[in-house]
């Protein structure tokens, strides 16, 4: 794991105490979501129980921070436990408690046990989302947009800082390629009936689509870096969504993605088969970095 | 052995998922046999009727049958004063007629609602609920219809089992969309006040000039008629209080007391929530934070609403969904304070946490009216109640504990599966105003929305200690019905000490439900409270009395040391009114220790020892000097 911070010191159990760096694009992202988290409680409320986001970002820190600390000896504040805690508290909906602890142990897993080539296949907090929805027995749902206010300032401030946040991690053309494509299958459910424009292009508004642009698409290590595979990436994951929204499938977006970090390696070798892409894909490393 | 190694990781991870799911599936409850059964006897006992339901304008096609969802309602007294209860139902298609089905007292009821000139109230607009009140004490019980788009509708009764209209006298005609209508005597001077909850606004932009105009949604001015938002929407209706005059006119004072916000409300539940003698307010919003409101009547008056906010400032008493759909306020748990059971909206396969709520009352001198509410509903078992309506507490097998009933769904289409869930959840994520023209809704047709859903019956067991534990028995008790409902009017139309319920269903038929139950072994014990509006008492220099009806009026019976607890507010409850005795379950309770009852006017009344009122029976208790 490369690890983006200072080390302090070493005591003499040999664990080194790592401080993050002020650049490190995980705290732009962890600022952006705390802030709305903020905001909404105070200002606008989402009325999100505090219980149920609390209990989804400590276990996901948690066992971020210890794993960590058993494979590698260091003593790290979890940002990405925490990113990923924050977006399942934010995201997710149920009525039981533990489907948030659930949800959270689950995404952290994905993290460490399901790892291609060193690094991990799913975007966390997008595997705890899929698998919640798939295994919690009617328990568990996504929370719809809306119930945040609907304010559209709101949408917007978080999007220029979602967008501004992919910039940092050279994930600007996939997030770009993403909602491009999203508004054609948008615009092509409409021509075939399915809604007028508000119906297909309004849910881009919406804090479900906001928070899974801005927190899961971007994702460095699950997302291919050449910024042409980017772009073919994200109209993947909107075509797939698109496809699925015209099946009235909820959740579509949650779903696309899963299914595309599953096939990563073949799509990367599609990708690289074609014109144009034949060059291997980078490390995938943010530009902080 | 490296090859197992390379699958470690993988069967670590599924033995995560696996764990992780065991964990959080629901558990299968074992439901005991409680003997509690109904039959629904409606067509045996001549008590039928199909709901019709409202066809507004071909503008709203689309979404029609969501905006046709409302309108059955039912109210459940004794109008005629034979000591037989009666029912008052309500059709919304337009040419309909409302029915008032006598109790014949032979087991059979007749549509009396031509002869006594309360049939024909859709000749305009569309019924949506109904309220009896005896407005002016005069010891009959008058008729309120609130309506959609058409002034509502006021029957003052003769006495002779015929009704005049007193709109016009009354001054209760508002014309606007009331979807909610109790009586409450919120200044305590024995005259029944009576609030509506309105839902469409009463006026819209036109879309061509600019102007607000009348919203008429049989003939639009605009197709912009919904909800700002799902969750923080204020372009619906203003809620009225109209305060009772005295002189057989009322005048709204809504502003004047605090009411003025322009939600989409649905039900308004009033008690004393905060046992100062004083009756609150809880409204149940659509698409908003749902309000509570403690009358200032213990430190001010005249009286007037104050609203209570939560610890963060918001409206309410703590994190609701905002699909409030329903009131009632009861004490559940026999501690002396009135709780709040509201209903809202849950879909396991589309939203599992909005589920209903059941706000257990507590004393808290740090909280707004020194009272704290938290929301149990999902650890006692109340939660799910689907896409629900109206909700009411009873206790249906006369154990002594308090239980919930509750009818729910919204449309049901001819293919359970082919549902409108995608496109509403769609819609819901958005941001403000775009959902609020119906144009941009797609077309509903005869899609199913949370339709086929079995009613709810959650009987409460015998608890250890203070902890309350319900059971979910509807379908066991033989309430199988899967119509959409909507009102619910309890009464014991057959006196025989247990309560039955008439459901109203929503462009469907009704159910009157007959308490069927193995009830050998529980006692009962019910109560009519009269009061004496011309019995005045000063208190602090101030007037007051208590209406016939004894609005407010609060009863209490000790068992064996056990307190229960009733609240004169049976008209509590979505399209809901049950009858105004009070009952009591007694379990096996064999005589009672004392009554207690407090009157509006503030006099108590007490009556000890097991012969004042014998056990099995009906009694009146009339307020006295």
């Amino acid at each position: 794991m490369k690890v983006q911070g200072s080390a302090v010191s070493a005591g003499a159990s040999g664990i080194r105490w790592i401080m993050p760096n002020i650049r490190d694009p995980r705290l732009t992202l962890l600022a952006i979501l705390s802030g709305y988290t903020a905001l909404g409680q105070l200002v606008f409320y989402f009325n999100i129980s505090f219980a149920h986001l609390s209990a989804a970002i400590v276990t996901c820190a948690l066992i971020d921070l210890v794993i960590t600390l058993l494979k590698s000896r260091k003593l790290m504040i979890p940002l990405s436990g925490m990113i990923t805690g924050l977006s399942l508290g934010l995201l997710l909906e149920s009525f039981n408690g533990w489907v948030f602890v659930i949800a959270a142990i689950w995404s952290i897993s994905s993290k460490y046990l399901i790892r291609v080539n060193g690094t991990h296949v799913f975007n966390p907090s997008n595997f705890g989302i899929v698998a919640a929805l798939l295994l919690c027995h009617g328990t568990a749902t996504v929370a719809p947009g809306s119930q945040w206010g609907g304010e559209i300032m709101l949408a917007v401030i978080v999007l220029s800082f979602g967008l501004l946040m992919s910039y940092r991690v050279n994930r600007l053309p996939l997030v770009l390629g993403w909602a491009l494509g999203f508004v054609t299958m948008g615009l092509l459910r409409m021509a075939l009936g399915q809604g007028g424009l508000i119906f297909v292009l309004g849910p881009i508004t919406g804090a479900e689509f906001m928070l899974f642009t801005i927190s899961m698409v971007p994702d460095p290590k699950t997302s291919p870096s050449k910024p042409a595979v980017q772009v073919a990436w994200g109209l993947a994951i909107a075509l797939l969504d698109g496809l699925m929204r015209f099946s009235e499938m909820r959740f579509s977006m949650f779903y696309a993605l899963f299914i595309l970090c599953a096939i990563r390696p073949w799509f990367e070798i599609l990708m690289e088969r074609l014109p144009g892409m034949q060059s291997a894909p980078e490390r995938l490393q943010p530009r902080a970095s | 052995m490296k090859k197992v190694k390379s699958y470690l990781p993988i069967a670590m991870m599924l033995s995560i998922l696996l764990i992780g799911s065991w964990m959080v599936k629901p558990v299968d409850l074992v439901v005991p046999d409680l003997n509690i059964r109904f039959n629904d006897v409606s067509a045996d006992v001549a008590c039928v009727n199909v709901h019709s339901k409202v066809q507004l304008a071909s503008e709203f096609d689309n979404i029609m049958p969501w905006l046709s969802s409302v309108g059955a309602a039912a109210a459940a007294a004794d109008f005629d004063n034979d000591g037989l209860q009666d029912f008052y139902v309500t059709n919304s298609g337009r040419d309909s007629f409302n029915r008032l089905f006598r109790n014949r007292g032979d087991g059979r009821f007749e549509d009396v609602a031509a002869i006594a000139g309360v049939h024909d109230c859709n000749r305009q607009g569309a019924s949506m609920d109904a309220l009896f009140v005896d407005y002016d004490n005069d010891g009959d019980q008058d008729l309120y219809v609130v309506k959609w788009a058409a002034p509502n509708i006021f029957f003052e009764n003769n006495g002779d089992g015929s009704f005049s209209d007193a709109t016009e006298q009354t001054g209760l005609g508002y014309w606007g969309y009331a979807n909610g209508v109790v009586a409450f005597d919120y200044n305590r001077d024995g005259l029944p006040d009576i609030m509506i909850a309105n839902y469409f606004a009463e006026k819209v932009r036109d879309a061509s000039t600019g102007q607000m105009l009348r919203n008429d949604l049989w003939n639009p001015v605009s197709t912009e008629v919904m909800h700002s938002t799902f969750t923080h929407a204020d372009n619906g209706g203003r809620n009225i209080l109209y305060h009772n005059n005295g002189d057989g006119s009322f005048r709204d004072v809504s502003l004047d007391v605090g009411l003025g916000h322009t939600g989409w409300s649905l039900d308004i539940g009033s008690g004393d929530l905060n046992n100062d003698g004083w009756p609150d307010l809880y409204i149940a919003n659509d698409f908003g934070a749902d309000e509570l409101y403690f009358n200032t009547g213990a430190t001010e008056f005249p009286p007037r609403f104050k609203m209570a906010v939560d610890g963060d400032g918001h409206p309410g008493i703590g994190n609701d969904w905002w699909k409030g759909m329903n009131v009632d306020i009861a004490d559940v748990n026999a501690d002396g304070r009135l709780d709040i059971y509201v209903t809202n909206i849950l879909a396991r396969r589309y939203k599992t946490d909005e589920g209903n709520m059941l706000w257990l009352n507590s004393p808290d001198a740090a909280m707004p009216g020194n009272s704290k509410f938290n929301n149990i509903s999902e650890d006692v078992g109340t939660y799910d109640g689907g896409w629900g309506w109206a909700g009411k507490f009873c206790d249906f097998n006369n154990d002594g504990l308090m239980d919930i009933f509750t009818v729910n769904g919204f449309a049901t289409g001819t293919d359970r599966d082919n549902t409108y869930w995608f496109a509403l959840q769609e819609m819901v994520t958005q941001t403000k105003n775009n959902a609020s023209d119906t144009r941009v809704w797609p077309p509903m047709g005869d899609r199913d929305l949370s339709g086929h859903e079995p009613n709810r019956l959650f009987i409460q067991l015998p608890g250890t200690g203070k902890d309350l534990n319900f059971v979910e028995y509807a379908l066991s008790s033989g309430i199988t019905d899967l119509y959409n409902g909507r009102g619910i009017a309890l009464a014991d139309y057959d006196n025989d000490g247990d309560i039955d319920m008439y459901l109203a269903n929503q462009d469907a038929p009704n159910c009157l439900y007959k308490n069927e139950s193995d009830l050998q072994h529980s006692n009962w014990i019910g109560f009519e409270l009269r009061g004496n509006p011309d019995a005045a008492l000063q208190i602090n220099g101030q007037s007051f009395r208590s209406s016939r009806d004894a609005l407010g009026a609060r009863i209490e019976i000790f068992t064996a040391g056990v307190l229960q607890v009733r609240e004169q507010n049976t008209v509590n409850g979505f399209a809901s009114q049950s009858e105004r005795r009070l009952h009591f379950g007694l379990g096996a309770r064999s005589a009672i220790d004392s009554v207690v009852v407090k009157w509006p006017s503030g006099r108590v009344a007490s009556f000890a020892g097991a012969d004042a009122f014998a056990i099995n029976k009906y009694h009146t208790i009339e307020e006295s000097l």
